[in-house]
């Protein structure tokens, strides 16, 4: 009986261990999407203003058939409000921007990510502050992201401030 | 009425000419000669000058009618001036001219079509070019904010020891008349180069420049005030262990910006601990080797880099 019990302890391991490499999103500033173009280089991409973050798809063999949505819901003079972001591809294959699509403006913004890669999903939850986007909040999930995560994250958010 | 000439006309006795009349014909003749030979090469350096005059006209009717490489300006507070003339409400600077702002001036230059520059008081700034390829100021003294949008490498600001080099960007620029100042970036990237030293400053981040040593080692604005100090210390005040000892201890996953960096300013005997410190903190991609960092590989710093950016 241990020794069933071991073995279903390993297989949820390796599981986990597995579900580590499986498809997932990475976010980052947006310095992270553009870098600097090498001196030798005849890169003339870069990103363009009201940029929000970078998003990097991870393990996902097939890029081409790859989809990335975002919406942003926040709270702007008292009003709750809710936009589509606009996913920007960089010409890096599996990097994209999240442009932002409303006036700059004091308000607490939560972006919610839904991406897939195949039948695999993925999907994140951004927090943007006065200053922009805030590494230290953003949440990875390992499905889309949904109205509820959405709402629930911007009251979380709304509490701390 | 035919009549016939007279007798004693016909009988005239037959006389030698003179020889001095064969030299005047011969004279007469070889000028002739020299005449008709020389028509035609009048005729040419006639038509020569008829067609330089035509290009040179042409020449100055497009130099005329091009517009010359020019900046608009635009007076936000005070009396700007460019060279010696103030600024109305608004003005143009041409390449050369420089555009000074006193203590309660404030100005702002439309450069060309790919974005602007502003001028803080008391600044000093020279137009150097405005050509579809390089759009170029030079920071004399003072501070401006640049913001530009254009590709890579288009937009040029010299300082006496740096060039801000834009690379899709929005910064201010301050610097002293010796080139003493600092770089901070609000969006993008900024390449600071001088004399073959290099360093890549992104959003949130700053680099100081000093006058013979060019540009520092860029940090970002929150790291602890401990690191900067040590970093300014490194930088111009003869990179002793201790400063690499405290920039060492107090970097966190962003600071690996300044490690990054420090990789090829350090001596080649420190190198490993300055690896070591950013594998602690942000472990390389696994096409990243030691070995060719330690070799200062361009292309494996590259790739660490990009990657180390996804933490910045």
């Amino acid at each position: 009986m241990e020794m069933v019990s071991r073995c279903v302890l390993l297989a949820g391991i390796a599981a986990a261990t597995a579900a580590g490499a499986d498809f997932s999103l990475t976010i980052a500033s947006p310095i992270a999407a553009s870098g600097p173009a090498p001196q030798d280089s005849k890169i003339k991409m870069k990103v363009s203003k009201g940029a929000l973050f970078a998003i990097r798809m991870e393990e996902c063999p097939a890029l081409n058939k790859a989809e990335l949505t975002g919406v942003a819901e926040g709270i702007a003079d008292g009003a709750y409000v809710s936009v589509p972001v606009i996913i920007s591809s960089t010409g890096t294959p599996g990097v994209y921007v999240a442009i932002q699509t409303w006036n700059p403006g004091p308000g607490m913004w939560v972006v919610g990510l839904s991406a897939s890669c195949g039948n695999a999903k993925a999907g994140a939850l951004v927090s943007i502050g006065p200053q922009g986007f805030q590494r230290e909040s953003t949440k990875l999930l390992p499905r889309p992201a949904t109205k509820a995560d959405i709402d629930a994250e911007l009251k979380l958010l709304q509490s701390a401030n | 009425m035919n009549s016939r000439p007279p007798k004693e006309r016909l009988e005239l006795p037959l006389v030698k000419a003179p020889d001095s009349i064969w030299t005047s014909i011969e004279a007469a003749l070889d000028a002739q000669i020299q005449s008709t030979a020389a028509r035609p090469r009048q005729f040419w350096a006639w038509g020569l000058g008829a067609a330089a005059l035509i290009v040179i006209g042409v020449f100055v009717w497009r130099a005329a009618n091009t517009p010359k490489p020019e900046w608009n300006v635009v007076r936000v507070d005070g009396q700007p001036s460019i060279g010696s003339r103030p600024i109305g409400d608004a003005a143009k600077i041409a390449a050369g001219e420089r555009l000074r702002t006193d203590a309660s001036s404030r100005a702002r230059i439309a450069v060309s079509d790919i974005g602007t520059v502003e001028v803080s008081p008391n600044t000093q700034i020279q137009m150097v070019a405005a050509r579809p390829s390089e759009q170029r100021l030079k920071l004399i003294s003072g501070e401006i904010a640049a913001s530009v949008s254009a590709p890579p490498r288009l937009f040029f600001v010299d300082t006496p020891a740096s060039t801000a080099v834009d690379l899709g960007c929005a910064y201010t620029m301050k610097a002293d008349g010796e080139g003493n100042g600092i770089l901070r970036v609000t969006l993008g990237w900024v390449s600071l180069e001088w004399e073959g030293r290099e360093s890549l400053v992104p959003a949130g981040a700053s680099c100081r420049t000093r006058k013979k040593v060019g540009p520092g080692t860029p940090f970002f604005e929150d790291a602890s005030q401990l690191l900067k100090d040590a970093v300014a210390g490194f930088d111009f005040n003869g990179a002793s262990d201790a400063d690499l000892e405290t920039v060492l201890a107090e970097a966190r996953v962003r600071d690996t910006l300044t490690l990054w960096h420090l990789l090829s300013r350090v001596a080649p005997a420190d190198r490993p601990r300055v690896y070591r410190r950013i594998a602690e903190i942000a472990p390389p991609p696994a096409t990243v080797s030691r070995d060719k960092i330690l070799q200062l590989d361009r292309a494996a710093l590259k790739l660490w880099r990009e990657e180390l950016a996804w933490k910045w």
